[in-house]
């Protein structure tokens, strides 16, 4: 195992290497000029340049590239160029936002996902199953920038119980450890707070999570009918054991692994998903920052955040391959 | 077991309801009365007031930046040494007391208040000021202290040729040649007074630790969602009404309005010109005006050879756009413009008289020119609404239909504001929309920077239809080092005539922009600048 | 948005073509796709998509582009079926016209992705060895990134327009192919007709291209079907956030975009649009799964 997880470790050095130039070249390409971004709309052409010269914007690529990956190695992500503000210091502010919507959704998705998917393929068949699988089939047909504005404008519009945007009512007091708000207004017992920020969790998650939850659903729907048809489940079946034991010590063991592949995509490709349910719900994290950055071609923050969400994305899905051979002793790697 | 299912299935049905229910719901109730009226939740029992509003400050050193956002804050932190009246850019005193100038206008002599402290305590002299003057004169990064002293790289102090401390109270300026704005453009909030103390601690991070003399005191900046500032109590002016004022970023004009009709903030700008008639009907908002010192235009790049570069094509434009229905997309915001400068400003030239809607005579023109067949052009707009243009995607929609009549075909390109004004400063444009609100109340302010040939600079133009006549730059040469203002305005009116018949532009529309407000604020009244401090202002529990 | 269309082996051992027949298994897939109700829902979809598309002129009943400022926001009624935007266009129109918009986006990216999937996957899957390396490497490079990033930063480069959200979103869709075409190349090589091909000395080139790639075809189509309306999905997604078609393109995403000012005041302007993307992706996802399931001979009910 441990021979295996090193091997898998260094197998990432190549596709980092990869992903770092390919944020590095799509960057460069880019048209607009961060100087002017930088400086507004009144500068003359001297002062633009010097800012050039002091950004280093003039190298060669080669060079700003070795630059770029040296910075990261020793941990500096870079400064923005509109907040002027540490690009590490703010993504560690903006992830957490991120992370506990990801989090919050794809805790949505699993449990209601799973459980559907376990009852809909019991149940093969079933009025349960053929409506939760329609839902399903509607869920990864969502525009999910659509399904956002629609709850806005039901839930917040037409019957003002959610509110439309942010993270937190302003004016709300908490005070910030880990910058996850459930977690933080738990820990200080500030229960208004708690409530505050699940209520402002609950349109983004649904948003974020409908596609997962959908897949995941069918999914798991499909692989313990695949599950439950092998010859084991059968002869546990003839043995007499209760149905529901069989399930749930058998079929669910086994029909989550393919499940859990799923779980690791999904999980990563939220955090892309992320760019539109930020934007939709102004939720201050790394996905409408770096949509607010590819907008004002703040060059530094696009780059080192595309790079932290695939090196995330990346990890996340060595995690799952990995716990996919925890789980499943069949499969032997050399 | 039986639980959990009957969760699940609960939890998909919801979802389904949703759908079902957002698709068919119609407009008729009007069930969210009931709701708006959430009783300000406010945890420490102050008058706090919360300000949405659609991006973050850059910094809060205003002589680093030029964006709008940044400077409302600052307006509330700094004073400068004389601040324009509630209503009108006249200046009043305020770190000033009294101030005269010299009979050639070349000296200026301030006599300043001795009652004053800097936020951090330290008092406020003479020497400050100096320090102030002389730190922006020594960077090339004050783009408004260039643009406004005519300062550049090679001249950093511009036409200010010394600030000297004659005693601890009084200031005195030397100017190398006389400048008629001067004094109106000291009460620029840009020209705030920083604390010498706090720039010498801080350093690069100034920025975010911001010491001013002005009615509230920096308190907390969070990126991207707020920034808050308490009231200064020993501020030498009106102390603040409120204790406590929040400026919010919302980025999304729909959202932050649906913030404001729950309660959540006190007051907005940037708002969705369809939402004033959600206000008017709503007796817990209202809608507050700012006074208009603007105007949008769509410049016709004459430096680019082609149709625009004939005067008969310009003016045919001019009269196959037909500017009351456009203006009507501003939803009541605007009014048509027919010049350059806003009708607000002194020098403003009513007996011109606007080309007018006429198809029929704008092909005549477009023959006379040689293009009877038209012609194909671009259009570039940018995608965030700015206070003089709140729909620019929709506007240059509206033109390119109204141009196709008269076979002109436009294409619209579309930028984020930052790519579009490197674009149009290049002048890579053929046509392109842009808008100016004026800084100091100065029709110099605008005809000078928007329509001289000294700004026709490729690469840094302000004058972005690259308009060069020398007639009209002899008259705002004479405007600008003329002191008495009665002969200036004749010199604005003759060259608004010239411009006129040129027809550089399609002026637009003049804005009031719109503030968004509970019926609970008082008090507000927004100045034309764009910005002011909030001391007045004040909240009815 | 960003999402993998469904249960991809993810070990590579592509089992999914046992059978090296391919006429019977034609023939039994489509007596399965025949009786599969939620398969012919999604092909009444797209088949009234498609008419809908050739025959916009005919049920339109404005012009999508002409615009009547007076009566903006207008909310449904006979005049304007499903009421009128923020220049006072009808909806209706515009939705119709849209239909070949989202067409062409749908055809366009999955064939990009398709052409050069399909090709990389080939190569991978037939010669094996350094080749697959290199290819496989590039994928997990290309798949570390979420797509709708990847679209967004490739859109930011080439500048936001109809055509360049086309070709981003192709490129990202280009790893499902290209690891779907890899596992089914795998699976087919060792056969025994393979083999006797090249017994006979046939080129690889040829051997590839007459024997081995049209047995791959039935996840390739499978991948497509479903890949459309993901392309659909993503372009709608990239034209939202105003990267993508340009005005007066009536894209629906760019509609949705552009009503989004006024959702208080006339959802509609929102509601309709979103809706057809809904409709058309559902349509393309139906008759996905009804192939999948057809031509998957383990699914057999």
């Amino acid at each position: 195992m441990l021979k295996y997880i090193s091997k898998r470790l260094l197998m990432l050095i190549p596709v980092l290497i990869g992903v770092s130039i390919i944020t590095f070249s799509l960057i460069h390409l880019i048209p607009g000029d961060p100087a002017r971004s930088m400086l507004g709309e009144k500068a003359t052409e001297a002062q633009l340049e010097s800012l050039r010269q002091e950004l280093g914007l003039n190298d060669p690529y080669i060079v700003q590239y070795g630059r770029f990956v040296g910075d990261i190695l020793q941990g500096d992500l870079g400064q923005s160029i509109q907040s002027k503000e540490s690009i590490g210091y703010e993504l560690l502010h903006k992830l957490p936002a991120t992370m506990e919507l990801t989090l919050f959704a794809m805790l949505l998705a699993v449990t209601i996902g799973i459980l559907a998917g376990v009852i809909a393929a019991v149940k093969q068949y079933s009025w349960f199953d053929n409506i939760s699988m329609t839902g399903a089939l509607f869920g990864v047909s969502l525009p999910i920038f659509w399904l956002g504005l629609m709850m806005i404008w039901f839930f917040s519009v037409k019957l003002n119980i959610l509110p439309p945007s942010g993270r937190l009512t302003p004016g709300t007091e908490i005070n910030t450890i880990t910058n996850f708000y459930l977690l933080d207004s738990l820990l200080t017992g500030n229960f208004r707070a708690f409530k505050d920020a699940f209520l402002h969790l609950i349109m983004p998650g649904i948003a974020l999570g409908t596609i997962p939850m959908a897949i995941i659903a069918r999914m798991t729907r499909s692989s313990m009918l695949e599950v439950m048809k092998q010859d084991y489940i059968r002869t546990a079946d003839a043995k007499g054991l209760k149905t529901r034991l069989i399930i749930f010590r058998h079929a669910l063991k086994n029909a989550f692994l393919p499940v859990l592949t799923v779980i690791g995509l999904q999980f990563g490709l939220l955090l892309g998903g992320a760019v539109l349910t930020e934007t939709i719900f102004s939720w201050p994290g790394i996905g409408r920052y770096v949509y607010l950055a590819v907008l004002g071609r703040d060059y530094p923050v696009v780059q080192s955040t595309i790079l932290v969400v695939a090196t995330i994305f990346v990890l996340v899905n060595l995690l799952t391959d990995l716990l996919y051979k925890y789980f499943d002793p069949r499969i032997r790697y050399e | 077991m039986i639980n959990k299912k009957w969760f699940g299935i609960l939890v998909l049905l919801f979802a389904m309801l949703l759908v079902v229910s957002a698709c068919t719901g119609d407009d008729g109730d009007s069930s969210n009365e009931s709701g708006k009226e959430k009783d300000t939740e406010n945890a420490t029992g102050d008058k706090t007031l919360i300000f949405g509003r659609g991006a973050d400050s850059i910094q809060l050193d205003p002589s680093k930046v030029t964006d709008g956002e940044s400077i409302y804050v600052t307006n509330q932190i700094y004073d400068t040494l004389v601040r324009y009246e509630e209503d009108s850019t006249e200046v009043k005193p305020a770190l000033a007391t009294e101030w005269t100038p010299s009979e050639d206008g070349l000296t200026w002599t301030f006599q300043l208040r001795d009652d004053v402290t800097f936020h951090d305590g330290s008092e406020f002299t003479a020497e400050d000021v100096v320090f102030n003057f002389e730190r922006w004169a020594t960077s090339a990064e004050f783009i408004y202290y260039g643009y406004m002293f005519g300062a550049s790289e090679e001249d950093l102090g511009g036409i200010i040729e010394s600030v000297e401390a004659t005693s601890d109270y009084e200031v005195t300026f030397t100017l190398s040649e006389p400048n008629a704005p001067f004094l109106q453009t000291l009460a620029m909030p840009p020209f705030g007074i920083a604390s010498p103390e706090a720039v010498e601690e801080h350093g690069e991070d100034y920025f975010k630790n911001p010491i001013g003399t002005g009615p509230f005191v920096f308190s907390e900046w969070v990126p991207d969602d707020s920034i808050t500032v308490i009231k200064n109590e020993e501020y030498f002016g009106d102390t603040a009404k409120v204790d406590k004022v929040i400026f919010r970023t919302i980025p999304d004009n729909g959202a932050r309005f649906m913030e404001l009709q729950s309660g959540s903030i006190d007051m907005m700008t940037g708002l969705n010109p369809q939402d004033i008639q959600t206000i008017d009907a709503d007796e817990n908002l209202q809608i507050i005006e700012r006074p208009s010192m603007n105007v949008s235009y769509m410049a016709m790049n004459t430096d680019k050879e082609g149709p625009l570069a004939e005067k008969e094509v310009r003016q045919a434009i001019n009269l196959a756009i037909d500017k009351e229905k456009l203006v009507s997309l501003y939803e009541g915001i605007g009014k048509p413009a027919k010049n350059p400068l806003p009708p607000s400003l002194w020098g403003f030239n009513d007996d011109i008289e606007d080309y007018g809607y006429d198809i029929e005579k704008a092909k005549e023109l477009l023959a006379e020119a040689g293009f009877a067949d038209g012609f194909d052009i671009t259009l570039n707009t940018f995608s965030n609404p700015r206070p003089y243009m709140p729909q620019p995607k929709v506007s240059a929609q509206a033109i390119q239909e109204m141009l196709k009549e008269v076979n002109i075909n436009v294409e619209i390109i579309e930028s984020d504001w930052d790519t579009h004004l490197s674009l149009t400063e290049n002048g890579e444009h053929d046509m392109a929309f842009l808008g100016w609100t004026g800084d100091n109340g100065d029709p110099d302010n605008f005809l000078y920077v928007l329509l001289d040939k000294d700004n026709a600079k490729v690469g840094s133009a302000g004058n972005i239809a690259f308009y060069k006549n020398d007639e009209v730059h002899d008259l705002l040469k004479a405007a600008q080092t003329e002191m008495d203002q009665e002969k200036r305005t004749e010199l604005y009116l003759e060259a608004q005539e010239l411009i006129h018949e040129d027809a550089p532009w399609f002026p637009i529309a003049h804005t009031t922009p719109p503030i968004a407000a509970n019926q609970k604020v008082s008090d507000y009244v927004p100045h034309s600048t764009g910005s002011e401090p909030f001391n007045m202002l004040d909240i009815q529990e | 948005m960003a999402r993998t269309p469904e249960p991809l082996p993810s070990t590579g051992s592509g089992e999914t073509l046992k059978k090296s027949k391919p006429i019977p298994l034609w023939y039994e897939a489509g007596l399965r796709l025949i009786k599969s109700k939620t398969a012919l829902v999604g092909v009444i979809i797209i088949v009234l998509l498609v008419l809908t598309a050739i025959l916009a002129p005919v049920i339109a009943t404005h012009n999508p582009t002409d615009q009547d400022i007076v009566n903006r926001y207008q909310a449904p009624s006979s005049a304007y079926l499903l009421g009128t935007d923020e220049l006072g266009r009808d909806i209706f129109s515009r939705i119709v016209y849209g239909t070949r918009i989202s067409i062409q986006i749908g055809v366009i990216a999955v064939g990009i992705s398709l052409v050069i999937g399909v090709f990389l996957g080939g190569i991978a899957g037939y010669y094996g060895r350094w080749i697959d390396q290199l290819v496989m490497r590039f994928i997990d490079i290309m798949m570390a990134f979420p797509s709708i990033l990847m679209a967004i930063a490739l859109v930011a480069v080439l500048g936001p327009s109809l055509q360049n959200a086309m070709i981003a979103v192709g490129i990202v869709g280009i790893p499902q192919f290209a690891r779907i075409v890899r596992s089914a190349v795998l699976s087919i090589k060792e056969n025994e007709y393979i083999e006797a091909a090249k017994s006979i000395g046939a080129k690889h080139g040829r051997i590839l291209i007459q024997h081995v790639l049209p047995n791959c075809v039935a996840p390739i189509i499978v991948q497509a079907t479903l890949g459309v309306g993901t392309a659909i999905l993503d372009a709608a997604g990239l034209s939202f956030l105003g990267l993508g078609a340009q005005p007066p393109t009536p894209e629906w995403g760019a509609m949705l975009s552009d009503g989004r000012a006024a959702i208080q005041n006339a959802p509609w302007v929102v509601a309709f649009p979103g809706l057809a993307i809904f409709l058309v992706v559902l349509g393309f996802n139906l008759f996905g799964d009804g192939l999948r399931d057809a031509l998957d001979p383990r699914l057999k009910r």
